[in-house]
C-alpha cells in the first residue's frame, strides 16, 4: 500500500538503472564522445590512460580500438612519466574535417600526436605537435573558405592551426603551456580564444594578430563557452583559481563568480526554467555545482561530497518534460537534479526551534526566509571517481560515465 | 605495493642503520618501506652513512639502489674503498648510461647482493644537448630509474644524495604538490628510502622547504659541534614513526670500518 502511495504521489518517479558497463581495462581520465559514426547509430569514443582509443555500441560492446604504438627510444623512455605517456587525457572531437562526407575522430595523446581516424578507427593522418596535448581540439572555419579547420593547444607554448587534411597552417606561440579547450567566436570575423597555463585569455584572430589578452591570474583548463547577449557576444570560462569570468568580445570582464574551488570544465549555457533566457551551469572543486544567471547571479547550487569536474548535462532523462542537470563528482556518484531547484525556508513557524520575542527585532523578519538551492532527484553510485559524463542523445536519453577506474557505464531512467 | 597494515607489532620488519649503539635506541632500526630525511651540513658523513646501510645490506645479500645527482660513481666508491669497504663481498655495478641499464640488471650475479650506483651527474654530461628542455624531465629520469631497479632486480632499499641536488635540477613550480607525489611513489613501491638532505650550517631547518620534515617517516640528523678545540659529529633521531625511539644525541664516530653512537644523553669522554 505505501508503495502503491508513493508512486502516485512520486513527483519523479523510477529510478536510475545500469544498462551495461565496459572495462577499458586500463585507468580513464577524461569523458566520452557520442556520436553518430554510422547513420542513425550511437557509437561512444573515448580514450584511455594506456593509450587506447576506443569504439563501443550503445550496447556497450567493443566495435573497434586504435592504439598508437609510439615508440620512444631506451633513453628517452626514462625522460618521461611512464605512467602518463600515452595517456589520453581529454574526449575525441568527431566532426566531418575534411568535407568527405563523414565523421573523422581527433584526439591527442601525451605524447604530443594529434591523430585523426577515420571512422571505423583507422588512421587518416596524424600531426606531432611536439609536446603534450591534454585537452580536446577544436574545429571551426576559422578564415571563412567553407572548410573547417582544426585549432590545438600543447605544453610546447604553442596554439597549432591545421587544415582538415593535417597540413600545418601556423603556430601561434602562446607563452605558456595550453592545456585548455581552444573556442573560436563566430562574429564578423572569427576570433579564435584560449587559455594558458600562466591564467592569460588571449584572443587573436586567423590573421595571428593579438585582439586582447585579459590576465585572471589562474591556470585555464576550460573551455570558454558562448552567449549572445542583447548588446554583444560573452563569454564565461573558469580558472583554477575558483573564478567563473564573464567576458565581452572586447575583451572587457563583465562580471566574476567566486566558487571556492578550481573549475576544470566548460560550463554549459541552457535555458533550464523556461524563462526563455539562458542559465549558466558550472561545476566547481568545492564540490558544488551552480546555475547562475548570464548576470553572474547564483540561482542555486547542490553541494556533493567531493569535487565536480564534469562539465554539467542538461536533459530530461526521465521524460517528465522538465529539463534535469546532470553532473558527475569525485565522490562516485552521478547527481541528476532538478535544473528549477527548490525553496527552502530558513526558518519554519512552530516547526524551528527558534521563538521570536515580541518587541525583539530579528533579521529573519525583514530579510528572504529562504533560500534557491539545488534539488537532488536521482543519484547512481559507481565504483570510482567519475572522470566524465556524456549524454547519449535518443528518443529517451541516456548516459555514458566514464569513471576512474576504467569502467564505462550506461545509465538510463528507468520506471 | 603500498604497506600492509599488521596485526601485531612484532611484525614489523626493520632495516638496521648499521650504527653501533643507535640501532639498539631505535627498535633495530628504520621500518621497511619507510622514508628518513637524513639531514645534515657537509662533511657530517651522510653520504658514507646511507652507503653504509646499504653496502652491508649487500654483503647480507640484499639488493639496494645509490643515487647520486652531483658526487661521481668513482668519487663515491673511491671513498668508500678508503673508509676499507671491501666490494669484492657485493655485486657493484655502476651506471652511468640509461641505455645500459636493462642489460646491466639482467646480467647481475644472483649469489650476492647488488650495489646499484646510478651516476646521474655523469648521465647528464652525457646528454646535455638533448632532452632538457622540460624541467619534469629529470624527476622522471629518477623515477623511473627508481622503479626499474626496484621491479627488476628486486630492490627494496634506496638512498638518493641528494634532495638538494634534485631541486636544482627540477625546479619545482609547487613543492608541497610535487613532494607529496614524489614521497607517494616511494611508497607505492614500498621501497626503504634515505633522502639525504643538505641541512645549512647553522641547523636552521633540516630541509629545503621543510615540508619534507612533515611527510618523511623519520629524520635522522647528524650536526658538527665544536668541543674544545675538536670538532665531533652528533646524530640524534629526530622522528621515526612507529618506532619508540631515543631522541637523545649521540656522538658519531667512524672506527675500524663500523660506526657507532656513542654516550647518549650524555657529554661525551674527550
Amino acid at each position: 500500500m505505501s508503495f502503491g502511495l508513493t508512486k502516485v504521489f512520486s513527483k519523479h518517479g523510477g529510478r536510475i538503472i545500469e544498462k551495461w558497463i565496459f572495462d577499458a581495462q586500463s585507468p580513464l581520465v577524461s569523458a566520452a564522445t557520442v556520436a553518430e559514426l554510422e547513420h542513425g547509430r550511437h557509437s561512444i569514443i573515448f580514450g584511455t590512460k594506456d593509450g587506447h582509443i576506443l569504439c563501443i555500441d550503445e550496447a556497450g560492446k567493443e566495435v573497434w580500438r586504435f592504439t598508437s604504438g609510439e615508440k620512444l627510444s631506451t633513453v628517452d623512455s626514462f625522460f618521461v612519466d611512464q605512467e602518463r605517456v600515452h595517456s589520453i587525457d581529454a574526449p575525441p572531437v568527431v566532426q566531418d574535417v575534411d568535407m568527405d562526407g563523414k565523421p573523422e575522430i581527433l584526439i591527442g595523446t601525451e605524447m604530443g600526436i594529434l591523430y585523426c581516424l577515420d571512422s571505423g578507427g583507422k588512421l587518416k593522418w596524424k600531426h606531432d605537435c611536439g609536446s603534450s596535448i591534454r585537452a580536446s581540439c577544436a574545429v571551426a572555419d576559422i578564415n571563412m573558405d567553407g572548410k573547417p579547420e582544426i585549432l590545438v593547444g600543447s605544453s610546447n607554448n604553442k596554439l597549432t592551426v591545421l587544415t582538415g587534411n593535417g597540413k600545418k597552417m601556423f603556430e601561434y606561440d602562446t607563452d605558456s603551456p595550453v592545456e585548455s579547450v581552444p573556442g573560436v567566436l563566430q562574429g564578423k570575423k572569427p576570433l579564435i580564444i584560449f587559455g594558458n597555463n600562466k591564467g592569460t585569455l588571449i584572443a587573436i584572430t586567423p590573421a595571428q594578430e593579438i585582439v586582447w589578452r585579459v590576465e585572471l591570474d589562474h591556470k585555464i583548463t576550460a573551455a570558454p563557452a558562448f552567449f549572445d547577449d542583447p548588446e554583444e557576444k560573452r563569454l564565461v570560462i573558469g580558472t583554477l583559481g575558483g573564478d567563473l569570468v564573464c567576458i565581452s568580445e572586447h575583451g572587457e570582464i563583465v562580471w566574476t563568480f567566486k566558487t571556492q574551488g578550481s573549475i576544470y570544465s566548460a560550463a554549459t549555457i541552457a535555458d533550464i526554467n523556461d524563462d526563455r533566457k539562458p542559465e549558466i551551469l558550472i561545476g566547481s572543486c568545492d564540490n558544488s555545482v551552480y546555475a547562475i544567471t548570464l548576470e553572474g547571479h547564483k540561482i542555486w547550487s547542490y553541494e556533493t561530497d567531493f569535487w565536480v569536474t564534469t562539465t554539467p548535462i542538461v536533459t530530461d532523462i526521465d521524460q517528465d518534460g522538465k529539463l534535469e542537470v546532470i553532473v558527475g563528482s569525485y565522490d562516485h556518484n552521478v547527481y541528476i537534479l532538478d535544473s528549477r531547484g527548490t525553496y527552502v525556508l530558513d526558518y519554519v513557524p512552530g516547526l524551528s526551534g527558534i521563538v521570536h520575542q515580541s518587541g525583539t527585532y530579528s533579521s529573519i523578519i525583514t530579510s528572504d526566509p529562504g533560500q534557491q538551492t539545488g534539488k537532488k532527484l536521482y543519484q547512481f553510485k559507481t565504483d570510482g571517481i567519475v572522470v566524465g559524463c556524456t549524454l547519449l542523445p535518443r528518443n529517451k536519453p541516456g548516459l555514458i560515465v566514464n569513471v576512474k577506474s576504467g569502467h564505462v557505464t550506461g545509465l538510463d531512467h528507468q520506471g | 605495493m603500498p604497506p600492509r597494515l599488521v596485526s601485531d607489532k612484532h611484525e614489523i620488519k626493520r632495516i638496521r642503520t648499521y650504527i653501533n649503539g643507535l640501532d639498539e635506541n631505535i627498535q633495530g632500526g628504520l621500518p621497511e618501506g619507510h622514508i628518513a630525511l637524513v639531514s645534515g651540513a657537509a662533511g657530517t658523513m651522510k653520504s658514507s652513512l646511507t652507503f653504509n646501510i646499504l653496502y652491508h645490506e649487500a654483503v647480507n645479500g640484499n639488493n639496494g639502489l645509490y643515487i647520486s645527482l652531483e658526487q661521481s660513481a668513482e668519487s663515491l666508491v673511491n671513498h668508500m674503498l678508503n673508509m676499507d669497504f671491501d666490494f669484492t663481498k657485493v655485486n657493484l655495478v655502476i651506471i652511468k648510461d640509461l641505455a645500459d641499464l636493462a642489460s646491466k640488471l639482467q646480467s647481475i650475479s644472483r649469489g650476492k647482493g647488488s650495489l646499484f650506483i646510478v651516476d646521474i651527474g655523469c648521465i647528464r654530461k652525457e646528454i646535455r644537448d638533448i632532452n632538457t628542455d622540460n624541467n619534469k624531465s629529470w624527476l622522471n629520469v629518477i623515477k623511473n630509474v627508481i622503479k626499474k631497479v626496484s621491479v627488476e632486480a628486486n630492490t627494496k632499499l634506496f638512498v638518493m644524495d641528494s634532495l638538494s641536488a634534485l631541486y636544482v635540477l627540477s625546479r619545482f613550480e609547487n613543492p608541497r604538490i610535487e613532494l607529496f607525489m614524489i614521497f607517494e611513489f616511494l611508497r607505492d613501491l614500498n621501497i626503504t628510502s634515505y633522502l639525504i638532505s643538505e641541512m645549512p650550517l647553522d641547523g636552521s631547518k633540516f630541509s629545503e622547504y621543510e615540508i619534507e620534515d612533515f611527510l618523511s617517516d623519520a629524520i635522522i640528523v647528524i650536526k658538527l659541534t665544536p668541543f674544545r678545540r675538536q670538532v665531533v659529529r652528533e646524530i640524534s633521531v629526530v622522528k621515526m614513526r612507529t618506532t619508540a625511539c631515543n631522541n637523545d644525541i649521540f656522538s658519531l664516530e667512524f672506527k675500524n670500518g663500523q660506526f657507532y653512537a656513542l654516550y647518549g644523553g650524555q657529554n661525551p669522554l674527550l
